[in-house]
């Protein structure tokens, strides 16, 4: 592998693997296994194995941001990312947040149209974190790729 | 800036010839002087994104030139 020409090089692929990571292998898998698990499980055995399922998704996640945030611990907040990273994660973290608003709404209101739609109750913590996790890596490696077209 | 008319002022830039006239420096070199990633250099160049004032500076002084004789306004 070519060697990396500089610590800024290295910064940007670390952030660029931990949206890629966030995206396929936490929010895109997660929220696939969600809804095969809604669709082809009984309920007893989702509420027996949601936590363990939810944990060994989100431990590649997890891992990648603590190298991230132990690569970062000694600079300054405002020096973890540059002026267009800022840029990206703020844009990022915003449609985020309304379009998973949005969506976790329609579900609210969906589970209280469908009375015997119990699901809800035990995935709504990792469905609003998938979701939310892949809207903000996905829009993160969107606006790298156009930077780049 | 506000305009009388509908055009509307973007910001262009010579960073590319300036990097050619500085012994045809990379955009990784030129991200690495002012401390930036190199696509923030590679989307400035491009005319994507508008850089702090600060960079601007930066980027200038690397040159050793003004930043007006870098960066630019023009009408679309």
């Amino acid at each position: 592998m070519k060697k990396l020409e500089s610590s800024s090089e290295k910064i940007t692929l670390s952030f660029l693997i931990l949206s890629i990571c966030g995206f396929i292998f936490t929010g895109l898998l997660g929220l696939a296994i969600l809804i095969a698990l809604s669709i082809f499980s009984p309920l007893w055995a989702i509420k027996k194995g949601i936590v363990a399922v939810c944990a060994v998704l989100v431990i590649p996640y997890a891992s990648i941001v603590a190298y991230w945030l132990i690569m970062k611990i000694r600079e300054k907040v405002t020096e973890w990312y540059d002026e267009k990273q800022f840029q990206n994660v703020t844009k990022a973290g915003l449609i985020s947040f309304m379009s998973s608003i949005v969506i976790l709404a329609i579900l609210f209101v969906l589970q209280n149209i469908l009375t015997k739609f119990p699901l809800l109750d035990l995935i709504w913590f990792p469905l609003y974190f998938f979701i939310a996790l892949l809207i903000f890596s996905g829009m993160i490696i969107y606006m790298n790729k156009r930077v780049l077209d | 800036m506000v305009s009388s008319t509908n055009k509307q002022i973007k910001l262009g830039n010579n960073l590319r010839r300036c990097r050619f006239e500085h012994n045809e420096i990379s955009q990784q070199e030129l991200a690495n002087a002012v401390g930036v990633t190199r696509l923030t250099t590679h989307s400035i160049e491009a005319g994507k994104f508008n850089p702090s004032v600060s960079l601007a500076l930066k980027i200038a002084k690397f040159f050793n030139k003004t930043v007006e004789e870098i960066f630019y306004l023009y009408e679309e």
